[in-house]
């Protein structure tokens, strides 16, 4: 029910001796955690952070928490600066990796626990416990003790927990990675059922891409502490900004490639071991617009873009291994030393010989699907 | 024809067959040394204790006859004997509360601390562990004194006048009572900072977040995570208070009057200074049936009851109606 700003949010832990095992820059004070974080978050969004471990998720949900002292930066909720307000003044729930239920009380008594604290009246609490019972599934849970619970059903009582209070903000720190698999898919969909349901802003943190792609309206790629990219799902994943986020999101990963970008009066040519794709004009326009000129570039292309092909204008590559997945066929081959995967429709192939280990493949792409990253910046060149 | 299959096993004989059993045998092995200590330290004087109850055992004759309760008897018709129970009673109820409520806040105030500051206080709290009660007490005797004792002196500071601590029929108990609160106090506090920081973080957060105070997430958090521990603490200085006895002996002797006489340090008078072994062994059972009693009802107080699922509730019942 609320807009969240982080301005320039900035997070520095004193130094520890023990560990020196992090990419993160150290400061006079300490390890710069969180870095420079900006992002306006809208009424009723859904926002991922997403990113490996140890890159400052977790640190940047807690600090809009007020679990965590904000180093420097502004954090505003509902245009109220909140860097110095209690957590409980915030009106903010959470939902923690590890369910964080009160081992002695009952589900009901858990659920109920933010309303009491709060002197709420006995039908209105009775009322929203069983609300929110309902709505999770959970009902016929309510008078056991968690543990008496599985995995999937506690995390059901912790979100459950978490929304009796109408909260504005509603954070979930890796809330699915004690899950099996399956059990993560189901609960996923459960997540964007409830969202559906309940009127609240949502940051969500975790470090799975699937998750976030499913359900973020918004995603924030995250590294070292510092934010790599925010956007909707459709363009992190169709317009990566640099070559980390191009490999962090979508599965299988981008191939990359060496190659050579080439620029002759305004029209560009990128050449990867021999093979010649000769950009469009979309594609022209925006590497004009940089300013960029001949240079050798790291080429993303995505493994579904890739299109078995004949000719001489194609990439020669043996096939190492291939995967069955049912209605499509994962290739992975080499070419020149160069390991790349080739998605392929299962129907295209059917009773060629491309997928035995050894074979011989000759692939290519259109140019719309290339990424031009730089070598020196990482940085993608048309953006 | 053989069709067994002829690489199965046959079954083996003997005692380790099992998997049940192997684990047996394990156990047995490693608990037979606390067994046998067990046997000789604890069971043994035990069951002497109660053979010896019964008889008019006394020190230094081998010959007793057996008398049935006649101790039993002869202890609730003695005043001093009534008395020390009626002391340990007394001192049990000042030092069991009292210990516990300060290990509490000690322990909490401990948690509250950074964690280099917080070392040094604990090893300041643990100190009166490692000091020699004997020793300690001879200082207690110097704080108390009547005219020179350093009590008396801040006391008089405040311009309160002296008091006679150990001399008067008054004081004299909560003044032995404070001295075993002292030795005993910051020991529970270690083992109850252990229990608390044991506690998992994100308890805490999850309450605050939801708008729970200090206080409120202390007696719903913190004490209800605490309250196995809390039974062992309260076990075990309800059985310390009953066992309250060297400051007695050192400094008052159960003196002024009988008013410091505790049940052990008549016990001990009875049994080893006038040797009536079967008198004190009567009494020393008492004493173990008294312990037993507020340990089990201790017990009984924290143990887990299983919730009672509710009526139904307005929603349900709005649900039906419809
Ligand atoms: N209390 C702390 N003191 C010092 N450094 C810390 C502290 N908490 C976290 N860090 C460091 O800050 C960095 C970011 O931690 P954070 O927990 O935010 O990562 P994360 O993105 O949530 O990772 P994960 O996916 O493993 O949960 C890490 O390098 C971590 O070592
Ligand atoms: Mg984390």
């Amino acid at each position: 029910m609320s807009t969240v700003t982080l301005k320039n949010i900035k997070k520095v832990y004193p130094k520890s001796h023990n560990d020196n095992k992090h990419n993160l820059k150290e400061t006079a004070e300490g390890v710069l955690a969180v870095d420079d974080f900006n992002l306006e978050i809208k009424d009723n969004e859904f926002i991922v952070l997403v990113g490996p471990s140890g890159c400052g998720k977790s640190t940047t949900l807690r600090m809009v928490a007020g679990l965590e002292e904000i180093t420097g930066g502004e954090l505003y909720i509902d245009d109220v600066l909140m860097n110095e307000v209690a957590p409980k003044d915030r009106d903010i729930s959470m939902v923690f990796q590890n369910y964080a239920l009160y081992p002695h009380m009952t589900v009901r008594q858990n659920m109920e626990f933010p309303l009491k604290v709060q002197k709420k009246k006995k039908e209105y609490i009775d009322k929203k416990v069983e609300e929110a019972a309902e709505i999770l599934g959970i009902t016929e849970y309510l008078d056991r003790k968690p543990k008496a619970l599985s995995g999937g059903q506690k995390q059901r009582v912790a979100i459950g927990r978490a929304i009796v209070r109408e909260p504005k903000v509603l954070l979930m720190d890796e809330p699915l990675s004690n899950l099996d698999a399956k059990l993560r898919n189901q609960m996923r969909a459960e997540i964007l059922k409830l969202r559906k349901r309940i009127h609240t802003t949502f940051i969500y943190v975790t470090h799975d891409q699937t998750e976030a792609m499913t359900l973020g309206d918004r995603i924030v790629i995250m590294k070292d502490g510092v934010v790599q990219q925010i956007g909707t799902p459709q363009e992190v994943f169709d317009n990566p900004h640099n070559l980390f986020v191009a490999g962090f999101i979508g599965t299988p990963q981008m191939n990359f490639y060496d190659g050579r970008l080439l620029e002759d009066n305004g029209k560009y040519t990128v050449e990867i071991q021999g093979m010649k794709v000769a950009l469009g004009k979309e594609k022209n326009e925006r590497l004009k617009a940089n300013g960029v000129v001949s240079q050798d570039v790291t080429v993303g292309v995505r493994p579904e873009h890739i299109v078995l092909a004949e000719g001489d204008n194609v990439i020669r590559s043996v096939v190492d291994v291939s995967e069955m997945m049912g209605s499509e066929v994962h290739l992975h081959v080499t070419a020149n030393g160069q390991e790349s995967i080739i998605i392929v429709p299962t129907n295209v192939i059917r009773g060629r010989s491309v997928m035995d280990s050894g074979a011989e493949v000759d692939f290519s792409f259109p140019e719309e699907v290339v990424h031009l990253f730089s070598k020196e910046t990482q940085n993608n060149l048309e953006y | 024809m053989d069709v067994k299959n002829p690489k199965s096993p046959s079954p083996k004989k003997g005692i380790l067959r099992t998997r049940k059993s192997k684990r047996m045998a394990f156990a047995l092995a490693i608990l037979l040394p606390f067994a046998i200590w067990m046997l000789v330290y604890m069971l043994i004087p035990l069951a002497s204790v109660i053979f010896y109850s019964f008889t008019d055992a006394k020190m230094g004759y081998d010959r007793q006859n057996f008398v049935g309760l006649y101790q039993f008897q002869k202890m609730f018709s003695n005043a001093t004997a009534m008395i020390s129970i009626k002391n340990s009673l007394k001192a049990a109820l000042v030092i069991v509360p009292v210990s516990l409520l300060l290990s509490m806040l000690t322990a909490l105030g401990l948690d509250a601390l950074s964690e280099r500051s917080s070392k040094v206080y604990t090893f300041a709290v643990f100190l009166p562990n490692i000091i020699s009660l004997t020793a300690a007490c001879l200082v207690w005797r110097w704080i108390y004194h009547g005219q020179y004792g350093v009590l008396n002196f801040l006391l008089n500071l405040m311009g309160i006048p002296s008091q006679q601590f150990l001399k008067s029929q008054a004081q004299a108990m909560y003044s032995l009572c404070a001295i075993h609160i002292w030795s005993v106090f910051g020991y529970y506090a270690i083992i109850l900072l252990a229990a608390i920081r044991s506690i998992d973080k994100s308890l805490y957060e999850a309450a605050s977040l939801d708008g729970a105070s200090y206080w409120t997430q202390f007696f719903h958090v913190t004490l209800p995570m605490l309250k196995n521990t809390l039974l062992f603490v309260g076990i075990m200085l309800t059985t310390s208070a009953f066992m309250f006895f060297t400051p007695v002996q050192l400094l008052t002797n159960g003196t002024p009057g009988t008013s410091t006489y505790v049940m052990l340090f008549y016990i001990y008078q009875q049994g080893i200074e006038q040797g009536n072994t079967g008198f004190s062994s009567a009494m020393s059972l008492v004493l173990m049936l008294i312990i037993l009693f507020f340990s089990l009802i201790q017990w009984i107080l924290t143990t887990e009851r299983e919730p009672k699922p509710r009526k139904k509730t307005a929603v349900k019942k709005e649900a039906e109606a419809a």
